[in-house]
Parts: structure tokens; C-alpha cells; sequence
């Protein structure tokens, strides 16, 4: 007891000293003896992506699988754990739900306020984080403020530090053009006070000096370009932490932790290889690396991603090239945590790697069901929960029609004449301004009924009539699918037409029999233009590939060669779906933006939208066929109104329940109207 | 001039003259928009991107599967190429061209259908953060296509992964 006693007293000063992170605390290391041992965790957080609760902002509603909420309760039973621990975070914190656009975007967050998932992070407490790629998403300036930093560099006035994150955050492979020097930190060395046990059995407080250092992808050039270009450099891993860690050595870091976002990736190493840490791992004096960016699991033994099988990875143990090293998933599902033990010996700690473990912790438990929140979280951003809630509830225009996809099958564009509008828009100003070689061509777009039942009754796009707000866009625009603009010619549109057209069965006119008209083809492949331009017919007594008739633009035949700018999205430009000659090939602009996004513009823009401008414009119908029997489809009970009311008077119910349980009845059609 | 006449007068260094893969795939790529409408560049494409494709370049590889898989002037499709050109690309770990194998496979373009296969390369460009391919495998799940059990909670979270992947594409190869 005695000398544990006269050991916490010499220990004091250095030890308080140390709190505040101070890269140059003198080693106490002289007062360990020889033999002391301790054990501590590494816990690592990685890609929250701004996903502060449990919560689904375009659904509205509660989503346990994600949000720092949960975690959080992961790491508060770690510390219990292990009360001699580390947390860090290992970056794409501050982007990637409503609430970080809110607080970036649409209601700024001021220099006196601290971001959500910061304040969130600051009264849990962690010791460090790094910086991952997305935090460059929002520019320069606003990472700047968020952080609490003083960037030299251009485009940042010089001004006092905003509120930002109250742990220190690390970055060693991004320099500023302006000051030649990195713009943030690239390491600290964090003295931690663990306790320890010594040879006689005796428990003591011994200060550990934990290096960590950060690292991005080199890639954010060329992703943030708009943001960095010109500004900002980066520099490979391998060389930055070649430079750095013996540095960090020198100046008494017991550990090195790399603090890396990125994966693993074992081709030749390249300075601007977006995931270097397979190449990191071999740069000696690293203790540990904490990764991310690819939103996986690691250490998994079962996993079968080829970065997790590449030469020199144990999956089972967690080591890369010997490095224990964690993954923790994404958006707060998972802990990292990697348990060390030291040994004193010769005046400096050394890892005792046989006793080493990793692991990934889930957020869900074995029976499926999910930890509980950590309540202090959601207390702590009460107010800016419930103004993103505001936000995306708060009408954008209004429409003066229900819009549905309950007959978009049949007919019905009331949904997607919009989507189509405000694509071709988004794509014709963007050529306007940018791309002058095509000003010339007509800019046509197709969208799909995304919501058509598959799920039920309930799976259809349904905005009532009056206010939109953007939850409503999400209803409208269900997937996070970014805009896409091909060049085609007439003849690939009647391709495409006729790809889409599988969407129906070949329906024989003689047959006495129900005949069932929609077939197991995706609704979100059933692309329909709805342009008063143009117009076709789809012959569903044909067989696939025959069935588009009378494909004109403009009142004439369209011209198998000339050619038009479609307005889509990412996955049907990159091939997706396999429509003939789509592969990439006829692509002219990949935008960044959603088509939500530029659809919630241009509801914003029009203010209000009626059915005769935005709701009716039906480039297709049914080549006319009299059918001896009924030809059938399903769509949600008791919504028949709805087809009457898009003028659709050759629709008839047949039931108000067609017996699946699944909300469905079943309708038909005559097709000799 | 110079360089061509001795080239013909040294036939051993033959080779040494011949320009270089990412030559013979920039070369290639710049006559694929005329390939569609012109039999003479579609040839020259052809052999451009074969050329580069056997030197081991795996973007030349892509390209040539998409030219035999789209067919051009004087160039019939031909899917099975395309599948052959295709999957060089694909094992060589390009995205893209494990995308649209996927594609192939998944639809039959080049025999029966094989989804498990098709789901395989959609899992492995989706390691890249393919933003198509994780859609296509949250569509999957939703849908319970590809030898998958429908399970919304897997189809949800591919969605998330493609919204991800969406935010730092690669450019195209």
C-alpha cells in the first residue's frame, strides 16, 4: 500500500499535466518498475456519417439498426470493461443524414454552436478522431468551423476557433498549398492514465503516452475536387507515416495508433491509392490500426470481401501483416475493439502480442433484437432532431392532385410525369451552361413506378393532394439513385421502350381465360418517357422485343438515327437492368446530385403543381386488341377512383380483395378501349 | 518516317515499335463512338482494345467485351466474346465489367441464366462500392431474386451502401 501510495504521489503532476494531450509531457516511464503489466482497449467508431439516432429521416421513422445512440451504449459497457481505454473515431462523421445537411446547409450551424454527432461524441468522451473523406464534402470553410480549427489555407479567413469536437483530431496526409504544412494535426501523443499492475501484485496508476495519427483517402482530390482543387494536397501513407512515426517515437509515444480511414488493398502501392493500409500495416512502429471507409466488419471470420483475403490478413484474429486491426462497420452498428496488453520491461512499454484480441461488437444481439439507446444521447440533440423533423416535413410547393402509382402500370403518370420533368430540366440546364456540344439535341427523360405493389397495398407512391414537403419528394424519388444524362439515337429508344415493355406477358387475344397482364419484371425497369413530344404504343399481344408501335417525336416517325439526350439515373446508364446499349458507353454527365435532390428543386421552383402540367402527360397507351377473355393486374383495395380519375375508364375491379393478405385486389382491363 | 523504316529493316525489334497497351486502349477508345455507324473504325477498334486486352490491360478487356456485346458496323454482336473479354476484366478486379457480367449472366445474354454466379459479381463490384451493383443486390433481397431469401433489412442496407458509393465514384476505366 505504502509504495502504491508514493507512486500515485510522484505520478500526480505529470498525469494532469498530460490530460490535456500534450505532445511533450516528459516519460514518467522511470517510475515504473520493471515488470508491471496493464492491459486497455482501443474502441473505435467509424463512418457515423452524421447518424446521431436511431432514425430514419426520409421515412420519419424510428431505425434501430443504426445511430451513435446505440453504440453508445456499446462503449459505456467497454469502459466497464476495460477502464483503461481509448476511444477514438475514425471519421465520415459530420455528413450523410438530413440533419448534417440541415446543420451544413439549411439552417447553418453558428460559430458558437457545436455540430450534433461533435456534442454528442464531446459528452460521451472520446480521446481522438481522425478525419475521413466525406468530411470534405461541405468544403473547406464550413470543416474548418465545425472542427474548431484555424486552417491555413485558401479560402478560410483567419478568425477564432468555432465550437468543434473537445478531443483532438489528427490528419497527416493532407497539406495546405498556402502554408506547405498539414491542415490539421498530424498526430498527438494522448498521456492516459491506466491502472497497472505491478510484479508484487499491487495496483498503480501509470501514465501511457498513445500516439495517434490520421490518414484519408489520397482520392478526396479527385472526389472534392471542386472543393480542394488547388488548395490542398495529399501525400501517401506509406511515406507520411514513414516521416511521422519515428518522429512520434522520439518523442515518447509508448503506442502508435494509425487512425487510417480507408480498406485494405494489396496491388502495388501507389501514393494515391485510395485504401493503403495493407501497405500501412508493414511501416514499422505502427501498434494498431483502426480502418474504415469500406463499411465493413473486421476482424470476420466469415466473411468473404477479397480485402479480408488477401495475403498477410488473418480475418479470425484481426491482424494485418501482423497490425491488430479493426473495422467497425458504419453508421454506429458496431464497436471496434482492440484489447492490448503491455508489458513494462527495459524502461519503455512493449505489447505482449500473444495476449492481443480484436473485435467487432454489434449493436444487434443474437436473437435479432437491438442494445437499447443510450437515452442521454437523444436528450443531448433534442433540438436539432426535431428541426431536421421540421425540415423535412416542411412543404416545398403543393399539388393540386393525388399522386400514385396504383395504375402507373396501366397508365397513370400522375407520379412520375414529374420526376420526368424535373430531370429533363436538371439535364438541360446543366448542358445550357456546361456542355455546349449538345445544346442542339432534345433532352427527353424516362423514370419508373418504384413503388408498384411488389411489397402490397401499400407499396405504392401515394402524395395526397395539397402541401409537398421533401419526405414527400423521398415517396415520389424512393431511391438514392443520382442523375445520369445518355446520348442515344431513336433507334435505342425504341430499344429501351421495348426492354421496358417486358414489364407485361404476351397476352393472346383468342384466350377465353383470365389472363394476368403484368409479368415478374421489376417495376423499377419499367422506364416510361412522358413527354407531350412523344408517343408509342406497347402491342402487349406481341412478343418481347416487337411490341413498341408507332414511335413518334413530334407528331412524325422517329428518325432511327437521330439523336437525344435521355435523362436517367446511375444505374440505368451504368447498365443496370441490361437495356441494349446502355453500359456506360452513351454517357455524357454523371451528376452528383440525387434525382430527389433535383426533383425537390424543381417542386420548389414551380411551387404548385397541377394535374394538366405535371400529372397527365401520357406518352403510352395499349395497342387497342378486343380480348375474348378478362386481362387482369393487381393494385391496392378500393382505389379504382383513382384510374377513373386519370382518365382511365377501361379500368374495371374485379374484387376488393384478391385473398394474398397483402392489402392487393385484383383489376382489369379492356384493352379495346 | 524515320522510326517506321527502321522498323521494317530491324524485324527483331519488331516488337520494341509496336506502341504501348494504354496507347492501343486510348487508341481503341477514341473510335468507339464512330464504331457504331463506321466499319473500318469499329475494325480498328477491335483490334486496338485485343491488342491491349492480351498485353494485360484490363480497362482494353472491358471495352472489347462492351464492343462485342453491343455489336458495331460490320460487327455483329457476339455475346459469348463479350462474356469472354468481360470476364478477363472482371477477374482482373474491374467493377465495371464485373457489373455488367453480372448483367449477363443474370439475364441469360450468353446461355442459360445463372444468378448465383450473377450475384457473386455483383458482390464482388460491390466490395468496390459499385453503387448499380449494391442496387441491384438491394433489389435482390427486397425482391428474393439471385438465390436470395427476401430479407428487407440486407436490401436496406445495400441501399445505404449505394447512396455511399454514389458520393466518391471512380472514374470510369
Amino acid at each position: 500500500m505504502r509504495t502504491t501510495h508514493l507512486y500515485l504521489a510522484l505520478l500526480a503532476v505529470p498525469i494532469l499535466h498530460g490530460c490535456g494531450g500534450s505532445d511533450d509531457t516528459p516519460s514518467q516511464a522511470q517510475s515504473v518498475p520493471e515488470g508491471t503489466r496493464t492491459t486497455l482497449a482501443l474502441l473505435e467508431t467509424t463512418d457515423l456519417h452524421s447518424n446521431v439516432q436511431s432514425y430514419d429521416y426520409f421515412k420519419l421513422a424510428e431505425d434501430k439498426s443504426i445511430g451513435f445512440e446505440r453504440v453508445a451504449t456499446l462503449i459505456k459497457a467497454a469502459r466497464t470493461e476495460f477502464p483503461n481505454n481509448v476511444l477514438l473515431d475514425n471519421g465520415d462523421t459530420i455528413q450523410g443524414t438530413a440533419l448534417s445537411d440541415y446543420q451544413a446547409q439549411v439552417k447553418p450551424l453558428a460559430c458558437s454552436e457545436t455540430l450534433a454527432i461533435y456534442k454528442v461524441m464531446n459528452a460521451i468522451g472520446y480521446d481522438g478522431g481522425g478525419i475521413g473523406n466525406h468530411e470534405f464534402n461541405y468544403g473547406l470553410p464550413y470543416l474548418n468551423q465545425v472542427t474548431g480549427s484555424q486552417f491555413k489555407v485558401e479560402g478560410v479567413t483567419a478568425a477564432a476557433p468555432c465550437a468543434g469536437p473537445a478531443f483532438p483530431q489528427v490528419l497527416a496526409n493532407v497539406t495546405s498549398v498556402k502554408s506547405g504544412a498539414p491542415l490539421f494535426a498530424p498526430y498527438r501523443i494522448i498521456t492516459k492514465t491506466f491502472s497497472a499492475k505491478q510484479p508484487d501484485g499491487t495496483t498503480v496508476n501509470v501514465p501511457v503516452k498513445i500516439g495517434i495519427i490520421g490518414f484519408t483517402p489520397p482520392t478526396i482530390m479527385a472526389w472534392d475536387k471542386r472543393w480542394l482543387d488547388g488548395k490542398v494536397t495529399t501525400q501517401g501513407l506509406v511515406e507520411t507515416a514513414q516521416k511521422y512515426v519515428p518522429e512520434m517515437r522520439a518523442k515518447g509515444a509508448d503506442l502508435v495508433v494509425a487512425i487510417s480511414h480507408g480498406g485494405l488493398d494489396n496491388s502495388t502501392y501507389a501514393a494515391d491509392m485510395e485504401n493503403g493500409n495493407w501497405h500501412l500495416s508493414k511501416v514499422a512502429g505502427i501498434d494498431a490500426m483502426l480502418i474504415g471507409h469500406s463499411h465493413q466488419i473486421f476482424p470476420n471470420a466469415t466473411s468473404t470481401v477479397p480485402q479480408f483475403n488477401l495475403p498477410g490478413v488473418d480475418k479470425v484474429k484481426g491482424t494485418v501483416n501482423g497490425v491488430p486491426t479493426v473495422m467497425a462497420n458504419f453508421w454506429g452498428k458496431h464497436l471496434g475493439v482492440i484489447k492490448l496488453e503491455l508489458a513494462y520491461a527495459s524502461g519503455k512499454w512493449t505489447v505482449d502480442t500473444s495476449k492481443t484480441t480484436v473485435e467487432a461488437r454489434s449493436t444487434q444481439n443474437a436473437d435479432k433484437s437491438y442494445v437499447a439507446a443510450d437515452p442521454s444521447v437523444a436528450t443531448a440533440i433534442a433540438a436539432e432532431h426535431a428541426a431536421t423533423i421540421d425540415y423535412v416535413k416542411t412543404p416545398i410547393g403543393s399539388t393540386d392532385f393525388r399522386m400514385n402509382t396504383y395504375f402507373a402500370d396501366v397508365g397513370d403518370v400522375s407520379a412520375i410525369q414529374v420526376v420526368n420533368q424535373a430531370q429533363a430540366k436538371y439535364v438541360a440546364d446543366y448542358i445550357a451552361a456546361n456542355l455546349p456540344q449538345y445544346a442542339a439535341l432534345p433532352v427527353l427523360s424516362v423514370s419508373a413506378p418504384f413503388k408498384s405493389g411488389f411489397g402490397g397495398g401499400n407499396d405504392f407512391t401515394d402524395v395526397a393532394q395539397g402541401n409537398v414537403a421533401i419526405n414527400n419528394a423521398a415517396d415520389l424519388y424512393l431511391y438514392p439513385n443520382t442523375i445520369y444524362a445518355v446520348k442515344v439515337k431513336g433507334s435505342d429508344i425504341q430499344a429501351w421502350l421495348e426492354t421496358a415493355a417486358k414489364r407485361f406477358n404476351q397476352i393472346n387475344p383468342a384466350a377465353t381465360a383470365d389472363q394476368a397482364l403484368v409479368s415478374s419484371f421489376p417495376g423499377y425497369n419499367f422506364d416510361m418517357f412522358t413527354s407531350p413530344d412523344l408517343h408509342y404504343e406497347i402491342d402487349v399481344t406481341q412478343a418481347v422485343g416487337s411490341r413498341i408501335k408507332n414511335l413518334s417525336y413530334k407528331g412524325a416517325a422517329i428518325d432511327a438515327n437521330a439523336e437525344f439526350i435521355v435523362a436517367t439515373n446511375n444505374y440505368r446508364a451504368s447498365g443496370g437492368g441490361s437495356f441494349p446499349g446502355l453500359d456506360g458507353s452513351k454517357t455524357i454527365y454523371a451528376s452528383p446530385d440525387a434525382n430527389r435532390d433535383a426533383l425537390i428543386g424543381y417542386i420548389k421552383a414551380a411551387k404548385t403543381l397541377s394535374l394538366a402540367g405535371n400529372g397527365s402527360a401520357r406518352s403510352w397507351r395499349f395497342t387497342k386488341v378486343a380480348t375474348a377473355g378478362r386481362v387482369t393486374f393487381k393494385s391496392a383495395s378500393g382505389q379504382l377512383a383513382l384510374a377513373t380519375a386519370a382518365g382511365l375508364v377501361n379500368v374495371s375491379s374485379i374484387n376488393s380483395d384478391d385473398g394474398s393478405g397483402k392489402g392487393l385486389a385484383d383489376y382489369a382491363i379492356d384493352l379495346s378501349q | 518516317m524515320m522510326r517506321s523504316i527502321a522498323c521494317m529493316l530491324l524485324a527483331a525489334s519488331l516488337a520494341a515499335c509496336a506502341p504501348d497497351a494504354s496507347t492501343e486502349l486510348a487508341s481503341g477508345k477514341a473510335l468507339l463512338a464512330s464504331a457504331a455507324s463506321n466499319a473500318a473504325d469499329a475494325k480498328a477498334a477491335q483490334a486496338h482494345l485485343q491488342r491491349a486486352a492480351e498485353q494485360g490491360l484490363p480497362a482494353a478487356a472491358f471495352h472489347l467485351g462492351l464492343l462485342y456485346r453491343r455489336g458495331a458496323a460490320g460487327l455483329p454482336a457476339d455475346k459469348a466474346q463479350a462474356v469472354k473479354w468481360l470476364r478477363v476484366a472482371a477477374e482482373a478486379g474491374l467493377p465495371d465489367a464485373q457489373f455488367i457480367l453480372g448483367q449477363m449472366l443474370m439475364n441469360g445474354e450468353a446461355g442459360a441464366a445463372d444468378g448465383a454466379q450473377a450475384r457473386a459479381w455483383f458482390e464482388r463490384a460491390a466490395e468496390h462500392e459499385h453503387a448499380a451493383a449494391h442496387f441491384e443486390l438491394a433489389m435482390a433481397y427486397r425482391r428474393g431474386a439471385l438465390g436470395l431469401a427476401p430479407d428487407e433489412a440486407e436490401a436496406q442496407r445495400h441501399l445505404m451502401e449505394a447512396e455511399h458509393g454514389l458520393a466518391h465514384r471512380m472514374p470510369p476505366p
